[in-house]
């Protein structure tokens, strides 16, 4: 459900007042880049500079408040709510397959539904072929079988499939170096979709702004870390205003914090109003991803298994599987749990996965947990996550 | 300044920021201007004498620093132009964006690699301030007229070589009559008359003097050798000796005026003129101001003009001067320009538009296909004819099997690499069929030959009119040849890689 353009300036300013200034700070970023009018852009950058200038001591400045609100209101006024419509498939593959010629690896028949705004997570180990079906999605490589459709609302996409890439973007996990300024080359990219002059500037320096790249813009790209690197090249990507994007790896080198940031604000970009974006992620870290994911495919040896975030939950039906991290050893955590209805327990050295009957309930094993004081130090239920698919 | 030029081109014309064409413009014209200067500055008029041709004016000092220069400015734009490249990058790009970038790198390279035109632009100009057209025109008829009163050899004053009675593609063989170094053929007609006309008193007189010295240059103004002739006679007719000796002080004057190496006795000369009543030739004036003597001594030739120096100059100054001969000169030397900045803009676009695997196997392949054919032509001792039939047939196949798979989808580098050498091998199609058409009219133009010497060109050009349009204007198909491979690799070949750039990977 997505929540009113009101309710989330409203959001915004509890975020401010809350004293979570980074969260606010992104999300009214995110708000003015909906609004699509550049005079908002000019005052939101405006703000940015004071923002910026003012460093750490912003949040105990009691101004802030007050720039706050005004930016809001700037926000507020400049916004026009985009018309109603239906949300459509963006790119659909059907059985889709390929094998190498080289090695034995294939890439069994599958199926991908992109609908505009949602995010798709891709996981599985290595080597199990997210890469083949990002590059297969892409254009990049040839399907053994079935066919990829792409239905772009950007009448840019007629004519070729040339025309057709420019609004499908794929980021490889490592991106190719740029050359000179960083914000020459985001600005470069911009005039592509038809901004000149200011309203160039502006729109780039509105997605700097928002990758939290402001201090970075002017530097080269040998002088950025990795993690900033992909920063830079999904803000290159996103200036393009791309309908789809694939994303291979985008975590791969990010600490854990520019992990959850960067995934909150992929789930953002995805359900804008005005640039909705539709994002198929591949990744390692599984749980984050679920986090933000309409559907997760999980691939293991070529072949996908499906998970529809929110559709499913656990029923009566569905075994209980809990992961359990603890220095309690095995024979304990069996005889202790065996009442509780446990079947089977596996151990991959550091967590334990623990397989009861439909009828196992969390609460139960917590309170068996609890009662025989077991150090814990790390419980989940995944039961209805794609871990599960993962061995042990 | 340079930022905010740089700024407003990067957000309202990113083609022209990326390819720094204005940057390219300013230093190209920074450079032009120099070697344009040092051009006009390199030349006086005593420097004339110099120089046989505009070309080794600048010697290949200065050649050789053009070409650094070039060199240099061209790595410098690549180090920048190849920074950021919006088409492999899926930018939203326009129709003819792909043209208008392959239009403006040739432009770039055209004139980063003639900057030696403007030296010798500026040579030129600096010779039509001394000379003139009409002052040329002027010089020439003077020299013309004046070496008709100054022999230099007894030969064209001979009877038979007058107006009326010239013998062509004979002089050799009058040579040996008159010198009488071989034991002449009574039998042959031409030698009677000649042995006839020796027996005249008037056989070398200044009467029979009918020629150019040595000068054809297409002005209207420049007087023929008839014109020449009766003026001359007309001079003797009426005993114009002041005439002549202002005609030999005005020649004098122009030999001074470039330095020409003479010693001239004027009075002694028109009095030579008028020395016979049949105006026989008394003196002959050596060409050099030095002689070896019968014992191997250099000694000094008392009265001598260096004819030589002459036709240098005047050659030189012709050159430099507008006319049909330097127009296609000029035409010529940018055509080879054209077809080195072509050849290095499709290296610079296959670089472009196609990945960094398929460009490297395309270079390395076109290396070892050059060694593969010339060993094959070393062992098989094939001709220059072979040789270009090859490479046709080479450019069609590559330029055909890669079309083939742009349309099936299928093997992209594979493709890729084709289409590399397909347009590696383009520019010189037509000059491989030049080739073999050329070898073929030669081979007709030898039969004709047999059949009838005198008029082999005539049946040539009534049996095979084709045949013969083509061979004579060969500079003209290779320059027409030039703007159509700009065409097709501005048009087709962009069109190409742009669906190769979207194939899928095999």
């Amino acid at each position: 459900m997505i929540a009113s353009f009101s309710q989330r300036l409203s959001e915004v300013g509890s975020y401010f007042e809350n004293g979570d200034y980074h969260l606010g700070y992104r999300r009214l970023l995110d708000a003015a880049i909906e609004t699509n009018n550049f005079e908002v852009y000019e005052h939101t950058l405006h703000f940015c500079d004071w923002y910026d200038t003012a460093g750490d001591k912003a949040s105990v400045n009691p101004a802030i408040y007050e720039k706050v609100k005004d930016i809001l209101t700037v926000i507020q006024n400049g916004y026009t709510e985009p018309g109603v419509k239906q949300p459509v498939v963006k790119l659909k593959a059907e059985n889709i397959s390929k094998k190498y010629s080289r090695g034995n690896f294939s890439l069994a028949q599958i199926d991908v539904d992109l609908v505009e705004s949602k995010i798709v997570g891709l996981v599985g180990e290595n080597g199990n072929g997210k890469t083949t079906l990002l590059r297969l999605l892409y254009g990049e490589l040839k399907p053994d079988t079935g066919n990829i459709q792409y239905q772009f609302s950007n009448e840019v996409a007629v004519g070729s499939f040339y025309n057709t890439k420019s609004l499908l973007a794929f980021i490889p996990q490592r991106p190719l170096a740029w050359y000179g300024s960083l914000m020459n080359n985001l600005q470069y990219a911009s005039t592509f979709v038809g901004l000149k002059d200011r309203q160039n500037y502006l729109w780039t320096e509105m997605i700097v702004a928002r990758m939290g790249l402001r201090p970075f813009r002017t530097y080269n790209w040998s002088r950025i870390s990795s993690g900033y690197k992909m920063r830079f090249e999904l803000a290159r990507t996103l200036v393009k205003k791309p309908e789809v994007l694939l994303l291979d790896e985008p975590l791969a080198n990010l600490d854990v914090l520019a992990q959850q940031i960067i995934l909150e604000d992929l789930r953002f970009l995805a359900q804008s109003r005005s640039m909705p974006l539709s994002i198929i992620l591949s990744s390692q870290q599984l749980y984050e991803v679920e986090k933000v994911s309409d559907q997760v495919i999980f691939l293991q040896k070529g072949v996908a298994q499906y998970q529809h975030i929110g559709k499913e939950t656990a029923t009566q039906e569905m075994p209980l599987i809990i992961e359990l991290e603890t220095t309690a050893s095995r024979e304990r955590l069996q005889s202790l749990l065996e009442t509780r209805g446990l079947q089977k327990l596996s151990f991959n050295g550091g967590v334990y996965i623990m397989y009861f009957d439909a009828s196992g309930n969390m609460a139960d094993v917590l309170s068996a947990i609890g009662e025989a004081g077991l150090p814990v130090k790390y419980i989940r239920d995944i039961s209805v996550s794609s871990r599960r698919f993962f061995d042990a | 300044m340079i930022k905010r030029i740089n700024q407003y081109l990067l957000t309202h014309n990113p083609l022209l920021w990326n390819t720094r064409v204005l940057w390219i413009i300013a230093i190209n014209i920074i450079l032009h201007g120099f070697f344009f200067i040092t051009g006009l500055l390199s030349i006086t008029t005593k420097h004339i004498i110099d120089y046989s041709s505009v070309w080794s004016v600048g010697g290949p000092g200065l050649y050789t620093f053009s070409v650094l220069c070039s060199l240099l400015v061209i790595i410098i734009w690549l180090i920048y132009f190849l920074r950021n490249n919006a088409f492999k990058n899926f930018y939203r790009i326009g129709k003819w964006y792909l043209v208008k970038e392959f239009l403006i790198i040739l432009a770039i390279l055209f004139s980063t690699i003639t900057y030696f035109e403007s030296f010798n632009y500026g040579v030129k100009l600096k010779v039509r301030s001394i000379t003139n057209v009409h002052t040329f025109a002027n010089e020439v008829n003077i020299v013309n007229h004046a070496m008709a009163y100054i022999p230099t050899d007894r030969m064209p004053y001979f009877i038979l070589n007058d107006c009326n009675e010239r013998i062509k593609n004979n002089r050799g063989y009058y040579d040996e009559i008159i010198t009488d170094t071989v034991t002449p053929n009574f039998n042959d007609p031409i030698n009677i008359i000649v042995k006839q006309a020796l027996r005249r008193p008037d056989a070398f007189s200044y009467k029979n003097y009918c020629k150019l010295f040595s000068f054809r240059f297409p002005y209207p103004a420049i007087d023929s050798a008839r014109k020449i002739s009766s003026t001359k006679n007309e001079w003797l007719d009426r005993h114009r000796s002041d005439s002549v000796r202002n005609l030999l002080r005005a020649f004098v004057a122009i030999c001074k005026k470039y330095d020409i190496d003479q010693k001239l006795d004027i009075d002694a000369l028109t009095a030579a003129v008028f020395a016979t009543p049949l105006y026989n030739i008394s003196i002959v004036i050596p060409t050099t101001e030095f002689y070896r003597d019968n014992f191997g001594r250099t000694q000094r030739n008392r009265y001598f003009i260096q004819t030589f120096s002459i036709t240098s100059v005047f050659y030189f100054l012709y050159e430099c001067l507008p006319n049909r001969r330097s127009f296609e000169d000029q035409r010529n030397a940018f055509m080879i320009e054209g077809y080195v900045a072509l050849c290095i803009s499709i290296l610079v676009l296959c670089y472009r538009r196609f990945n960094k695997k398929v460009f490297l196997i395309s270079i390395v392949g076109t290396i070892v296909w050059s060694i593969v054919l010339g060993l094959f032509m070393a062992v098989t001792r094939g001709s220059e004819t072979s040789v270009a039939i090859f490479c046709l047939i080479l450019c069609l196949v590559f330029g055909l099997v890669a079309w083939i798979n742009l349309k099936n989808n299928s093997l992209k580098t594979v493709a890729g690499t084709l289409l590399n050498w397909h347009i590696y091998l383009a520019p010189f199609f037509t000059m491989f069929l030049l080739l073999i058409v050329n070898e073929y009219y030669q081979q007709v133009m030898n039969r004709f030959y047999r059949i009838n010497n005198q008029n082999a060109e005539v049946l040539m050009q009534n049996y095979y009119p084709l045949l013969y349009w083509i061979h004579s204007h060969n500079t003209e198909i290779v320059l027409a040849n030039l703007f159509v491979i700009i065409f097709y690799v501005a048009i087709l070949f962009n069109r190409w890689a742009r669906r190769w750039h979207v194939m899928p990977e095999e």
